[in-house]
């Protein structure tokens, strides 16, 4: 039987027929998209290198949530009950198998920390050198000579001399000779004034056209620098990246409370009092280059998890949603289905930065304001790493930067960012124990980053060719 | 031709050294990178191409080589050849090719104007190009120093002459070496960059075209700038 249309009714367009296929089949794959897996799956595996401190990435079963790699997918057809409840037996019944197909098993990739849904990542451990002595280098031991060459192109920018190289040569302890010269590249120019800059653009995030001296200017990304060089330096506790009530003037000093800028936005100042100070996470700049003129800072509170913490919620990592969030308390809609995968994590991430002001408003750009919110402070519950911040508008930032420089992802982050740069690539997972290491004697050390960087260049990783 | 030729066969010995082989790059890790080499992302590809032969001696399985970034290229030319930083490279006598112009591909990054906020993590096909044009600026600049005198490098050369002797150009050879790659010639390398003192054509090179050809060669080797 045929339905007749009336005349107001119209065929679908051939073209919005594909979309709403697709509408329909992301509306079905949501429903495999499970929030709560990182940390189940943790649960189940937390000795994982993926695990570590934390839950792994929701990229360990999905290519992009909701949508399932082939691990994923092995998983999920393994799955005899409620996800919640069977989630235990399905992973050990795929552990066995090779779902990408790379010739490691889901087992074996999870242990070594590579990704068992993806064929791309995955890791054989290098085989013992064999042969006659290299002329070169001391390869499969600590070779101090390698490493010398190491320690001075990082941290001095600049390769040992011929004499340099021939003196370290005759050294009768190479290596307490190799921590001396560290010692002096850390309190080098290219260290204090470029090495630790470049290290710290992804997190500061400058703009030459808005900076001061720019054609616009709203900030100056300088004071964020000078911190960031600070706090890593000498014998300081590198909590303060996060933690530092002051900030560091041009000149090198320590300057405590306001300063003023120019104009009513206090421009190139730092208008936050210090006992709304929270380090790097509340500069002006900062502020204003991540908040703008949100009313509730996603953009910054994520940017704070990312560059402090090394999680980054646009590549679903660090998702521990919070029940009953989002509560989309700005209507901007983030309570849909689609959106609640991040969003009930990163809302209450971003509740106690909505107190300070983004570009412009009373106080000037980056202000701190009581009644900024347009909510009341008890409608929502503001939450990092499972713990609850209290009194967000009277403290602002401040507990959520005491929770996160106390965490172990604030250690793991800052060895791993140490690590990198040393080695020049991404940590390889026989490496993965050594990092783990460094990041943990960071409790010991103080959180001294010098105290980091004189283990680190003692560790396989760094001076074995 | 003849330049390039022994370039590359020098290169390449010295990179089978340097490089202490890589036959399997055995490694797709995942992480982040930082800094120079920060760069987060996944982790290294299959390698390609043409397996070394059969090393004489045990060579390193992690085939790790790191990439010298453009501050301390810059810092090791400077040193080497007694140069001031504006004296090496400018793009219209203006811009510095390690700060502006060739920034990028020499493995730094510009967070302020380009909002680059990491390097790049691996060399890129024009990484070369800019590497040799900022060695070959260096090299002209610290030969037309010594010529103009007194020498600083160019100490066992008369750079006035139309022609140079093996004695004084193994001399500047080692002098070289010790400054641009801070050890020693091997006796092969030594016999075969003496070939530049040759024009391919049975003709004699000028001392000053030597200086500046064995500059070039030396300051260019792979090791120069992997590590």
């Amino acid at each position: 039987m045929r339905h007749h249309r009336g005349p107001h009714h119209r065929a679908l367009p051939t073209t919005l027929a594909p979309l709403l296929l697709l509408g329909l089949l992301l509306t079905a794959l949501s429903a495999t998209a499970k929030p709560v897996g990182p940390r189940l799956y943790c649960a189940h595996y937390p000795e994982a290198p993926a695990c570590r401190g934390f839950v792994v990435s929701c990229t360990q079963c999905h290519t992009a949530a909701p949508t399932l790699n082939r691990y994923g997918s092995d998983v999920s057809a393994a799955l005899t009950g409620a996800y919640e409840d069977t989630l235990d037996e399905a992973l050990v019944a795929v552990e066995g198998l090779d779902s990408d197909g790379d010739g490691l098993t889901n087992l074996e990739e999870i242990v070594l920390g590579t990704r068992p849904g993806d064929a791309t990542s995955h890791f054989t451990a290098p085989a013992a050198p064999v042969g006659a002595d290299n002329p070169g280098f001391a390869v499969g031991s600590y070779d101090a000579a390698f490493a010398h060459r190491r320690v001075r192109i990082a941290y001095c920018g600049r390769s040992p001399s011929y004499d340099e190289v021939q003196a370290f040569a005759q050294a009768p302890d190479q290596q307490q000779a190799l921590h001396t010269i560290l010692d002096q590249c850390l309190e080098s120019a290219y260290w204090t004034r470029e090495g630790l800059a470049r290290l710290a653009d992804k997190r500061i995030r400058p703009l030459q056209a808005i900076n001061v001296g720019g054609g616009i200017p709203l900030a100056d990304s300088a004071w964020d620098y000078r911190l960031f060089v600070h706090a890593l330096t000498g014998d300081r506790d590198a909590r303060d990246l996060l933690r530092a009530e002051y900030h560091i003037a041009a000149d090198g000093s320590v300057v405590e409370g306001v300063i003023a800028g120019s104009g009513g936005d206090q421009t190139g100042g730092q208008p936050v009092p210090a006992n709304k100070r929270a380090g790097m996470i509340t500069t002006q700049w900062f502020m204003m280059i991540n908040t703008m003129f949100s009313e509730l800072p996603r953009t910054t509170a994520a940017q704070a998890y990312r560059a402090y913490l090394g999680q980054d919620i646009a590549r679903t990592e660090g998702l521990l949603p919070v029940v009953g969030e989002p509560k989309d308390i700005d209507n901007k809609g983030v309570d849909q289905e689609t959106c609640t995968f991040c969003h009930a994590t990163l809302d209450p991430l971003s509740y106690a930065f909505a107190y300070y002001n983004g570009i412009g408003g009373p106080g000037g750009t980056g202000a701190y304001r009581a009644n900024r919110p347009s909510w009341q402070p008890s409608a929502v519950e503001a939450v990092l790493l499972d713990q609850r911040l209290t009194d967000i508008a009277t403290d602002g930032v401040t507990g959520w930067a005491d929770i996160a420089a106390d965490s172990p992802l604030f250690r793991q982050n800052l060895a791993s960012m140490f690590l990198v740069h040393a080695l020049g690539r991404a940590v390889r997972p026989d490496e993965f124990d050594e990092l783990q290491d460094l990041a943990d004697r960071l409790v010991d050390d103080g959180y001294q980053a010098r105290a980091l960087l004189h283990r680190l260049i003692d560790t396989d990783a760094f001076g074995v060719p | 031709m003849l330049r390039r030729s022994i370039r590359t066969a020098v290169a390449a010995s010295v990179l089978a050294v340097v490089v202490v082989g890589c036959p399997d790059p055995p490694v797709v890790g995942e992480g982040e990178g930082e800094g120079e080499g920060e760069g987060e992302g996944e982790g290294e590809g299959e390698g390609e191409g043409e397996p070394l032969p059969p090393a004489p001696f045990a060579i390193s399985t992690k085939a790790e080589v790191a990439w010298k970034r453009h501050r301390a290229v810059e810092n090791d030319l400077l040193d080497a050849l007694a140069l001031q930083k504006g004296e090496l490279c400018n793009e219209l006598g203006i811009f510095s090719c390690i700060d502006f112009v060739h920034t990028v591909p020499l493995g730094g990054n510009d967070p302020f104007v380009k909002s680059q906020y990491e390097p790049l993590s691996s060399p890129t096909v024009t990484s070369p190009v800019a590497l040799e044009r900022v060695v070959l600026s260096g090299c002209i600049a610290r030969v037309d120093k010594d010529v103009a005198g007194p020498a600083v490098v160019f100490t066992t050369l008369a750079l006035g002459a139309s022609s140079v002797d093996d004695t004084e150009a193994e001399a500047t050879l080692d002098l070289l070496a010790r400054r641009l790659l801070r050890r020693d010639l091997a006796d092969d390398e030594r016999v075969r960059l003496l070939d530049l003192t040759d024009d391919g054509a049975g003709g004699a090179v000028s001392a000053r075209d030597f200086a500046v050809l064995a500059c070039v060669t030396i300051g260019t080797m792979a090791e120069t700038v992997l590590y």
